[in-house]
């Protein structure tokens, strides 16, 4: 798919454990790893008004369009 | 949330009135038997009736005739009453509450199908030289023809929302 999740790299540069993140934003840790994983076939806009609110990001941060 | 409340209050209501309705169906039926010796309740169809008392002789065939009929109304009750238990569980978009929403609406169109050609079939087969006479409904051929559609949009709606649950 095009457009890649770039989650896991935002976690890593914020020291913020999965565990911790799907805590915060309220949805389970299995469904965070399918969001990493960019096994979903969407995501909220308050899922990730959320996330970019704990991360401290942008939405371009996390998400990331690339030509196949 | 309220409203999926709602529905399943509504869901447990109708199951416990159909119990009711099917409870007094019964009572009276028994009442009648017992206390004035006679069925107060009928087929359904006074054509039938009119040939189940002229053919006492032939009540073994138009029995045979006439349980499809009791088949479709034990069916549609026990599917009917696990319907409305799943959606008073608020399973409302479960592969077992599509599966008794098919059921039901397939044996209502069996039943309404059957009961139109019932009467003419039980004289046909009974009565010498008779001919066959349909005599078609079409409201309720258009009503019951709608049911299947209704609950194949139904379990589109089912899908949709699996596809939802896959949106984080």
């Amino acid at each position: 798919m095009p457009v890649l999740v770039n989650l896991d790299v935002m976690m890593a540069k914020r020291k913020i454990r999965s565990k911790d993140l799907a805590q915060k934003i309220g949805i389970t840790e299995a469904n965070l790893s399918l969001l990493k994983s960019g096994k979903v076939k969407g995501v909220r806009f308050t899922t990730l008004e959320a996330i970019c609110h704990h991360l401290q990001c942008q939405p371009g941060d996390i998400l990331v369009y690339e030509d196949e | 949330m309220q409203s999926i409340e709602n529905l399943k209050q509504v869901s447990h209501f109708t199951r416990m009135m159909l119990f009711a309705a099917v409870g007094i169906f019964f009572s009276i039926a028994i009442y009648g038997f017992v206390t004035q010796g006679q069925w107060w309740v009928t087929f359904g169809d006074n054509q039938f009736d009119a040939l189940w008392l002229q053919y006492k002789e032939l009540h073994f065939l138009l029995a045979i005739i006439f349980s499809p009929l009791i088949g479709c109304w034990l069916l549609g009750f026990y599917f009917l009453q696990r319907l409305l238990l799943a959606l008073s569980r608020g399973l409302f978009y479960a592969k077992a509450t599509l599966r008794y929403s098919k059921y039901v609406s397939w044996i209502t169109v069996f039943y309404v199908c059957y009961k139109m050609i019932m009467t003419p079939l039980a004289t046909y087969l009974v009565v010498d030289n008779s001919s066959i006479d349909l005599s078609l409904n079409p409201m309720s051929l258009i009503v019951v023809l709608c049911l299947p559609v209704l609950v194949h949009l139904f379990s589109a709606a089912a899908e949709l929302d699996k596809e939802n649950k896959e949106i984080v």
